[in-house]
């Protein structure tokens, strides 16, 4: 389970199935929680990075079986907000992926940079089927 | 639920959205792209005035839309965009590329 660096503001555990609307109703929940709990600062980088994530573990993770399930972990408090998501696929290489910024007109592929550009820290587990994401609340990118 | 309304008029079309740019609006709104694009349509401009999200979908949806332009020597205008996505856009290079504007910063295709 992860943890946040101090006291728990938010704490929220869910499962859904690799479907891009119970997607969005997480996120939406997700949202209506960081501004709820006075955590406007980082609910944009948050939400961005929740369906970011989601998106690859339902899409990508799962190849969009919908009888696949992608779980999310979230803890937050005034210093920031721990972000964790965890496919049921095989993973994937994620030391060979590219850091470098995509040419402008690529139309894909710009996930792993989001993930650098928002968050403070990420790490994937052994075999790539979860990410951990670290976001401050100080101002974004 | 998000949606969208297309406007055309000879080659300008105008799409206003209400809601968010994401994954799940991208089918929908891609076709409607591709039907007024195919009725002519050369300068597409997007008012995001009522969006919060915009996820790489939303801006792999708009880079596929202006390469599409690029082609037929149009143009793409993203206008009204919140600050948050705003400094998205520019941290991802794209703001220039899609003719981003801000919130009371428009500058409308149309003149």
């Amino acid at each position: 389970m992860i943890q946040p660096s101090g006291k728990a503001t938010i704490s929220l555990r869910r499962e859904i199935r690799s479907s891009l609307a119970e997607i969005h109703l997480l996120c939406a929940e997700i949202r209506a929680l960081l501004l709820a709990a006075n955590l406007e600062n980082a609910a944009f980088a948050t939400e961005l990075l929740a369906r970011e994530s989601l998106c690859n573990g339902a899409i990508h993770g799962n190849m969009g079986n919908l009888d696949k399930k992608v779980s999310l972990e979230i803890c937050a408090d005034q210093t920031g907000v721990c972000l964790q998501v965890t496919d049921e696929g095989n993973g994937f290489n994620w030391r060979t992926q590219c850091s470098a910024l995509r040419e402008s007109d690529s139309v894909s592929g710009r996930g792993i940079h989001l993930y650098a550009l928002y968050a403070d820290r990420m790490e994937f587990n052994e075999i790539g089927n979860q990410i951990t994401l670290w976001i401050s609340t100080k101002a974004n990118a | 639920m998000a949606s969208y309304v297309v406007e055309q008029k000879d080659k300008h079309s105008s799409i206003k959205l209400t809601g968010d740019l994401t994954a799940e609006l991208v089918p929908g709104l891609q076709a409607a792209l591709k039907s007024t694009l195919e009725q002519g349509a050369t300068e597409l401009l997007f008012d995001l005035q009522d969006t919060v999200m915009l996820d790489s979908s939303g801006m792999g949806l708009l880079i596929a839309t202006s390469n599409s332009l690029s082609r037929v020597g149009g143009r793409i205008q993203v206008i009204n965009v919140s600050p948050d996505i705003l400094q998205l856009l520019q941290c991802m290079r794209l703001a220039a590329r899609l003719n981003v504007t801000g919130y009371a910063s428009k500058e409308s295709l149309h003149g």
